[in-house]
């Protein structure tokens, strides 16, 4: 027995052997910064928009289409959910990538300052992107989102993120009118729960119950004065923001969101509005084309708007989040090399084109950050609702920018927001955290 | 009826009367490890709303075509074969370094050798997440991060403290009538660990290899940091989570999973019986 085993073995190893070997001279192992070049050159792109993302069959056709036009060769890179980790280990170990695609958040907000990435101010003008950026895009992606700071890279994918309410649902429960003030909500809510249909779902656990909380908190307060506390603390110390945050358990504890609201998160909020369970969410225009793929036809009983608001708010409409810090492109100190920045400067007019931008808006219902007129392109009927929404909403500060690193922190102390903790445990969990973050 | 037949007979009987309890608790056991499973694999033939409004029922509509999205948008195909050649490469250098270093420390009983097995268990106490600065930079210096060269070796150093130690236990039930007999008749160190040792130990090979294999195929830290995710060099445990989006396909997802599952769970079917004898030879012996 033991020498048919040794047998074995013996071409079990032979059998290794061989495979390794040819395993090893059949492979190629490029990795960032390898040169392997056609005609044109290439460049080293890190993108967020990864296999699973709506956005990456566009950006393969863009791309595609570019190198066959061009000659120049991307390799592409996928950023998984920790991006700015890894952008930043590459950097660190000299194979830097020469352009990435990235939502400006987090460590990314910091890459300038680090010299991980360059000032963009110079190329906007020498490559006529001047006139084709919005002025909103352009200031939100500037340092402090003010007119005169340097702008860290070139805004493409904007949102807009509204009130979903599903007017069936509404309908069936009594309520005829879409809320508009948070009283009417609280109404509204206690009829749909009669009707056994959930009220206004949330991720309470993760990044949705963090966004509609500060949607609520800032109903009192006037944008400067909301971007500070988010920046530098003092949510107890400022009595419009502590007004938001009563507002906000208020609400809660008049059964405006769903049960259970503290342990969902966006994929339990996103499968509960769509099969119809919930009449109401906040989402954002990324989820349009989500709502249409469900096959559930909620898209066509949806009506966009805001959120309702309170009696003395500091906004005349009911508020949504609209911005352009979706995602950009950063070009990197690499990329700026002499030898680097024309072959960047290619594939940037390539994304901006017309054609492109409107396959990414026909495709995944982005926001364009460039003017003209895409609403041919929005073939999503929730799309099409979402470019007219400035006419019936107030855009509130989305925190994301003002609240830097201290963003998970915070959403852990969200958590417990949406369980059963008071306003003034709610207000110190923020302060402490956005201290122990700065 | 002696009185020393009469314990056996009332154990005999207990014994009888608490098999169906044993009986049943061992199938709730298998049904909780075999629930995730099945949660796993529904969940691949789902959409996202049924994943979240209907996890445990089955599809309403089987969505097959999930597999072969998950396989074409993350590149499964290429990620499998990296997977495989790495695993493949390290699981051979941790046998052929760990095979002698074993042989050497179960023949010896000194100080030094003592030392030296006490230097491999202490190899265990480092956490994995602390080494990877230090092997970050190692990666950077020997020119080879960004490369699948580098996990090819580093996962055998990684695994040489069990390996060692598994297989020096292994090696140490060899009779030492054989060895010396071996020795009476000539034979080298090489040829006594080859055509001796080697076959006696085979079953420990074994357990290091499934061991090991398991390992290497869900190593994701590492992978990710150091080889990172450009398609013709990520492994398949990098490659899974770029089916992660804002709007991620859960459906796809899952199948993408049961894919990567389904190689390792393959091999260790085929070798878990070899397996389970070397345990149980082992736990005989001891």
């Amino acid at each position: 027995m033991h020498h048919r085993i040794s047998q074995r073995a013996r071409a079990a190893t032979a059998a290794i052997a061989i495979a390794t070997l040819a395993l090893t001279a059949c492979s190629t192992s490029t990795g960032s910064g390898s040169d392997d070049a056609s005609d044109g050159g290439s460049i080293d792109v890190v993108t967020r928009w990864a296999s699973g993302s709506p956005e990456a069959a566009v950006q393969k056709r863009v791309f595609d289409a570019f190198t066959a036009e061009t000659g120049i060769k991307l390799n592409v890179t996928e950023g998984l959910e920790n991006i700015d980790d890894q952008v930043e280990t590459a950097v660190a170990a000299g194979k830097s990538p020469d352009l990435v695609i990235v939502n400006l958040f987090d460590k990314t907000l910091g890459w300038l300052d680090a010299g991980v990435t360059v000032a963009a101010d110079q190329y906007v003008e020498d490559w006529g992107l001047a006139d084709t950026l919005k002025p909103d895009a352009l200031k939100a992606w500037r340092v402090g989102g003010t007119d005169d700071g340097e702008l860290q890279g070139l805004p493409f994918s904007g949102f807009s993120w509204p009130v979903w309410y599903n007017t069936d649902l509404l309908t069936s429960a009594g309520v005829d009118e879409i809320p508009q003030t948070t009283d009417d909500l609280i109404a509204a809510a206690a009829k749909l729960r009669s009707a056994g249909i959930g009220p206004l779902v949330v991720g309470g656990s993760d990044w949705t119950g963090q966004k509609l909380f500060y949607q609520i908190a800032q109903s009192f307060t006037d944008a400067a004065a909301m971007k500070t506390v988010m920046q530098k603390g003092g949510y107890c110390s400022t009595d419009s923001v502590m007004q938001g945050i009563e507002l906000f358990t208020e609400l809660r504890d008049g059964g405006v969101f769903v049960d259970n609201a503290a342990g969902l998160n966006s994929d339990d909020m996103y499968a509960q509005y769509y099969s119809q369970k919930a009449a109401i969410m906040s989402a954002g225009s990324w989820a349009y084309a989500g709502a249409v793929d469900a096959g559930t036809g909620v898209e066509k009983v949806t009506t966009l708007g805001g959120f309702p608001l309170p009696g003395g708010a500091a906004f005349d409409k009911p508020t949504a989040f609209q911005d352009f810090t979706g995602v950009g492109f950063m070009i990197t100190k690499e990329g700026a090399q002499p030898g680097h920045i024309e072959k960047v400067r290619q594939l940037i007019e390539a994304l901006y084109t017309e054609a492109n931008v409107g396959d990414f808006v026909q495709t995944t219902s982005l926001l364009p950050s460039v003017t003209g007129d895409f609403t041919a392109f929005a073939a999503n009927p929730l799309l099409a609702q979402s470019l007219k929404l400035d006419q019936s909403v107030s855009i509130a500060v989305l925190p994301d920018v003002w609240i830097g690193s201290a963003s998970d922190p915070i959403i852990q102390v969200l958590t417990s927001a949406y369980g059963s903790s008071s306003a003034q445990q709610i207000c110190q969990g923020l302060d402490d955290a956005t201290a122990s973050a700065s | 009826m002696t009185a020393q037949a009469r314990p056996r007979l009332r154990r005999s009987a207990r014994t009888r009367q608490a098999a169906p309890i044993a009986g049943a608790l061992s199938w709730l056991y298998a049904l909780i490890l075999a629930l995730p499973l099945y949660y796993l694999v529904v969940s691949a033939l789902k959409t996202n709303i049924e994943i979240f409004t209907r996890p445990f029922h089955l599809p309403s509509l089987w969505l097959w075509d999930n597999f072969s999205t998950a396989w074409t948008q993350a590149s499964l195909g290429k990620a499998l074969a990296n997977t495989a050649l790495i695993c493949l490469v390290a699981i051979t250098v941790t046998l052929v370094l760990a095979v002698p270093a074993s042989y050497a420390l179960a023949r010896s009983d000194t100080k030094v050798a003592r030392a030296i097995t006490g230097a491999f268990s202490a190899g265990f106490l480092i956490p994995p997440f602390a080494a990877l600065i230090p092997t970050v930079i190692l990666a950077i210096h020997l020119g080879l991060f960004y490369t699948r060269e580098f996990q090819m070796l580093f996962l055998p150093a990684s695994a040489l403290p069990l390996s060692v130690l598994l297989l020096t236990q292994f090696m140490r039930t060899v009779p030492s009538e054989l060895v010396e007999a071996a020795a009476m008749d000539g034979v080298g160190q090489f040829r006594t660990l080859v055509h001796i040792f080697l076959p006696i130990a085979m079953p420990g090979v074994v357990t290091v290899t499934i061991l090991q294999l398991l390992t290497f195929w869900n190593e994701y830290l590492f992978s990710l940091t150091i080889t990172g995710t450009a398609p013709d060099v990520r492994t398949v445990q990098v490659a899974l989570p770029t089916l992660i989006s804002d709007s991620t396909n859960y459906g796809v997802l899952a199948a993408g999973t049961v894919l990567t599952v389904l190689p390792v769970y393959l091999v260790y079917t085929v070798m878990s019986r070899r397996m389970q004898e070397a345990l149980t030879a082992g736990a005989v012996k001891g």
